[in-house]
């Protein structure tokens, strides 16, 4: 072959090498600038994140040491811890405050602390039985009533799962959120329970037991 | 003399969306702090009704959770919740999915100020308190969400 040629082959070469390897590194930077650092494309890429549901996460136990009881909850959770606790009640439902004895929650760290579970105690409650504070529930609210799921036995107590019917949406709406309520020793135990599967609100009041004394 | 303004006379729908929207905020703090007995949606949807004077009541959640039924007078509309103005709702699905409602009371930089009943972390169910949450974190938590404006 003609050596000039051979020299200006190589040449051609050596410059479609060098435009390549620019255009390929300036298409990266455009990428890096426009689409991988933008924060809203970060956003969404951590969106993908797996979240595990309560259901298949190992269950650890909760004990409570001044109403000695202790109960099952998914790992994973900020367990918070509270007694003697003031409540304002808004001036919208007839104001003035209540006190709630004690209580522990339960919420979801990775859902921004959303709250899972709760229970509530009331000391010296008026009530002699669930159903006098069901009927004392139902009488607050025009628009929204607790309803009985069904009833039964925690620790040989007469209990009731509730949950709050709308007259604005359908009947089961909310049916992913129960209050289960019983009477022990003249204290209220308000267990509070928000999950997707079902299961695993009998999971947590099928738990709760009080410690052998 | 006396000047009657057009607010001061028309009703809730002739309100620009401004004063719509600024009335839902101001409905809200007057429970901010308190025990409500209502969960999220319920407690939007009385907020809604009070500041309208009763001239709107939302409609259902769609069973999908993060959406409502079309109504005249509520406007779902898509868009990055960056983009939110202060008092439309954000109706979300959570990734444990458990649907919830909140008012956005503003929007940062790098984040959301909401104010809602029944999220509550440290403390007890419908209860309404303000809460923040950078974008980054909305966008881990929800599965999906919408945003609504109330005409």
């Amino acid at each position: 072959m003609n050596p000039k040629k051979t020299i200006i082959i190589v040449c051609i070469l050596f410059a479609v090498i060098i435009l390549y390897g620019y255009y390929f590194k300036l298409e990266k930077n455009v990428e890096n600038s426009i689409f991988l650092k933008n924060p809203i494309d970060n956003q969404i890429q951590q969106s993908k994140k797996k979240f595990i549901p309560y259901e298949e996460r190992i269950w650890n136990t909760y004990t409570d040491d001044r109403y000695k009881y202790f109960l099952e909850f998914p790992s994973g959770l900020n367990v918070f811890s509270v007694y003697e606790r003031k409540i304002e009640v808004a001036e919208s439902i007839g104001g003035g405050s209540f006190i709630r004895s004690g209580g522990v929650s339960f919420s979801d760290p990775e859902l921004g602390d959303y709250g899972i579970t709760s229970v509530g105690v009331f000391e010296n409650t008026n009530f002699l039985n669930v159903d006098e504070w069901l009927k004392e529930e139902n009488k607050r609210f025009k628009n929204q009533r607790t309803v009985v799921e069904k009833r039964i036995t925690i620790e040989g107590h007469d209990a009731i799962v509730t949950y709050v019917q709308s007259d604005y949406e359908r009947e089961d709406a909310y049916k992913h959120e129960k209050t289960t309520v019983f009477i022990k020793d003249g204290n209220l135990f308000e267990i509070w329970t928000r999950f997707a599967d079902t299961s695993n609100h009998e999971k947590i009041w099928g738990s709760f037991k009080f410690n052998a004394s | 003399m006396f000047y009657v303004t057009a607010d001061a006379v028309a009703g809730w729908h002739e309100w620009s969306q401004i004063t719509r929207n600024q009335a839902i905020i101001d409905r809200t703090y007057q429970d901010n702090n308190n025990y409500v007995g209502k969960n999220c949606k319920e407690w939007v949807r009385t907020v809604v009704y009070d500041a309208s004077s009763g001239a709107v009541t939302i409609p259902s959640t769609h069973p999908d959770l993060y959406y409502w039924y079309p109504d005249n007078n509520v406007v779902g509309r898509s868009g990055l919740i960056q983009y939110a103005q202060p008092g439309e709702i954000i109706q979300m699905k959570l990734k444990s999915g458990i649907e919830h409602t909140a008012i956005v009371l503003g929007v940062s930089p790098l984040g959301i100020t909401f104010i809602e009943s029944n999220w509550y972390s440290q403390s007890w169910p419908n209860y309404v308190f303000t809460r923040y949450v950078t974008f980054t974190t909305f966008y881990n938590q929800v599965s999906s969400y919408s945003i609504l404006y109330i005409l």
